[in-house]
């Protein structure tokens, strides 16, 4: 039951790729390696977690306690922190697609750039 | 004091947020100071732990025998960027970030700390793929860029998890068998994106044919120095390269694709771009053999490659639709850059290939040879086809018609201003440059020295792992 979280990760991961490869319009490649993002960093937080396990926090009350392994949650607030950059400028460069092609449809694209040129 | 080699970059590059345009100055400053540091300030095998943590616990910096010349090469190569492309006032900030990015890469020692600044590095080079209005190149490369970045990430927390540390050195001690190479080839898909070699380097030749003079210098050059020194220090220094032979099958189909890609090209700049891939997948097939002498003279290829395409493609972005008739200095520092990719004799080019030979012989590699000598016979073919049509091109008719195309009626003013259509900066810098192939030319041992001395260092792990044992001293 505890590996459930890694299997999540893993049909996420291959939701992603599956739709990098598979799907034609640009936004939703975006869509895709953001849930390529987000399945990496479930992998990671399950990582790190323990059964039953505390916060990582040293105190009177917990000198020798079950905690949970800080380092992948640190990890992985970066990781989120990059992601949502990427995701955004994916997003303006889209707009800047859209806005020049009138389209986020690769076939359609080539066919404006094939009038233009 | 290796921190400032980041942290100097990274302060101008903050300062000139309110003063956007004083970016663009700012930049030779911070090479230069870069540059300055490195000669007379620093000397190899020091290293910084940041915060007095020990290296298996916290982020070092190390300035080793392997990292100190890729440093030197890469501020250098930032320094002549920084004088001979036509940066825009925005674009000096982000050459300064992307400034301290680079020399980060080159010094950490830490994987997840490279990972950080492999994604500033990328998010940077998205934005710089999208100069002149080339979304669509600059979104291709945020996909695959996006999918190698996530790969990498992957490797380096499985680092964590099999080996407890995230430090380079640590990492190396992990002994289950079958953990290395699954972490080795999460790592190498992102190589074989960012090092473009084919198929995952398809992102590269819209990217670099945008037409801006500093894309593909910033990119190609700087960035695949860097990134080739990350690979070598992963897979030759820490762990073993995963089926390496498979490696070398994909960097020579690479190779072949890219010079035929080049050979079909009308369009300068994507020929560049094809010869870009192939070069870099050369080195990357050369590498994969793992031999002190084929490494060297890896990183003399490399040396060759990435001058010779900083001059080409700086040229060919201020060419446009003209020639070199009225710009002879222009035409003479390409024609060099041309033969010494080739490998013509008296070149920089003609003894990296000659090394390369001679090394892969010399461990009985007899299919790499083949390919880059049909790969060199391609590259005559169209390197020298496009210098004809450069130097022959009826200038007045091209011009007239490019002037009518942009600005109407102008033609006239157009054919005015030919004389300096190639800003003075860049026909220094280029023309530095292309005699440096030349005097390389006649003393080989100029760079052969320094790059035997890096591959000696490179594949041998105790150096670099005697200095982290050390600590900050």
């Amino acid at each position: 039951m505890s590996n459930i979280i890694y299997y999540v990760s893993f049909i996420l991961l291959g939701i992603g790729i599956y739709g990098i490869v598979s799907q034609k319009n640009l936004f939703k490649q975006l869509i895709s390696l953001s849930i390529i993002d987000t399945a990496v960093n479930i992998f990671i937080v399950a990582l790190g977690y323990v059964q039953g396990g505390e916060a990582p926090i040293y105190s009177a009350i917990t000198p020798v306690a079950n905690f949970v392994d800080p380092l992948p949650q640190a990890l992985v607030l970066t990781a989120i922190v990059i992601g949502v950059g990427t995701l955004a400028l994916g997003s303006i460069l889209l707009i800047h697609i859209d806005e020049k092609y009138g389209s986020l449809d690769p076939d359609e694209i080539r066919d404006t750039r094939e009038v233009v040129e | 004091m290796i921190a400032l080699l980041i942290a100097i970059p990274l302060a101008f590059a903050f300062a000139s947020i309110p003063h956007e345009r004083l970016g663009r100055y700012f930049l030779p400053f911070a090479a230069l100071f870069n540059l300055v540091c490195l000669f007379f300030f620093m000397q190899p095998e020091q290293i910084l732990e940041i915060g007095k943590w020990p290296a298996a616990y916290g982020i070092v910096l190390v300035l080793d025998s392997v990292s100190y010349p890729f440093l030197i090469f890469v501020n250098l190569l930032i320094l002549l960027m920084s004088l001979s492309a036509t940066l825009e006032n925005r674009y000096g900030t982000l050459m300064l970030v992307l400034t301290a990015a680079v020399n980060g890469i080159i010094l950490t020692g830490d994987f997840f700390n490279s990972f950080v600044f492999l994604e500033i590095i990328s998010v940077i080079a998205y934005i710089v793929a999208a100069h002149k209005d080339n979304a669509l190149g600059a979104f291709k490369y945020l996909i695959f860029g996006g999918i190698g970045g996530t790969m990498y990430l992957i490797g380096a927390v499985s680092v964590y998890i099999k080996a407890g540390t995230l430090n380079m050195a640590y990492a190396s001690f992990i002994t289950d068998p079958l953990a290395v190479p699954i972490i080795c080839i999460f790592f190498l898909i992102t190589f074989l994106v960012e090092l473009k070699v084919l198929p995952l380097g398809l992102w590269a030749p819209d990217v670099y044919s945008n037409g801006s003079s500093f894309t593909p210098v910033a990119l190609g050059s700087i960035v695949t120095v860097s990134l080739v020194y990350l690979f070598s220090r992963i897979f030759l220094n820490i762990f073993d390269l995963p089926s390496p032979e498979l490696v070398g099958i994909l960097a020579m189909v690479s190779i072949i694709f890219a010079e035929l890609g080049a050979l079909k090209q009308k369009n300068l700049g994507r020929a560049l771009s094809f010869a870009t891939i192939s070069g870099i997948s050369t080195v990357v097939a050369a590498l994969s053999i793992q031999e002190t002498e084929v490494v060297s003279a890896a990183y003399f290829y490399l040396f060759n490659d990435v001058i010779s395409k900083f001059i080409l493609f700086t040229l060919s972005a201020y060419l446009g639709k003209r020639g070199f008739k009225s710009n002879k200095t222009a035409g003479i520092a390409f024609t060099f850059a041309s033969l010494s990719v080739i490998g013509f004799p008296m070149f920089a080019g003609f003894w990296a290939k000659y090394y390369l030979l001679k090394a892969l012989f010399q461990v009985d590699s007899y299919a790499l040879p083949a390919v880059i000598l049909i790969a060199a016979v391609i590259e005559a073919g169209y390197l020298i086809r496009w210098n004809i049509d450069l130097w022959y091109k009826d200038e007045e008719e091209s011009v007239l018609e490019h002037g009518k195309d942009t600005e109407n009626e102008e033609g006239i003013e157009s054919i005015e201003e030919i004389d300096d259509f190639v800003p003075f900066g860049a026909q220094v810098v280029t023309l530095i440059l292309a005699l440096t192939l030349v005097v390389i030319g006649f003393m080989p041992n100029l760079i052969h020295d320094q790059t035997m001395n890096i591959a000696n260092n490179v594949l041998d792990f105790r150096p670099y792992f005697d200095l982290i044992l050390r600590g900050g001293m």
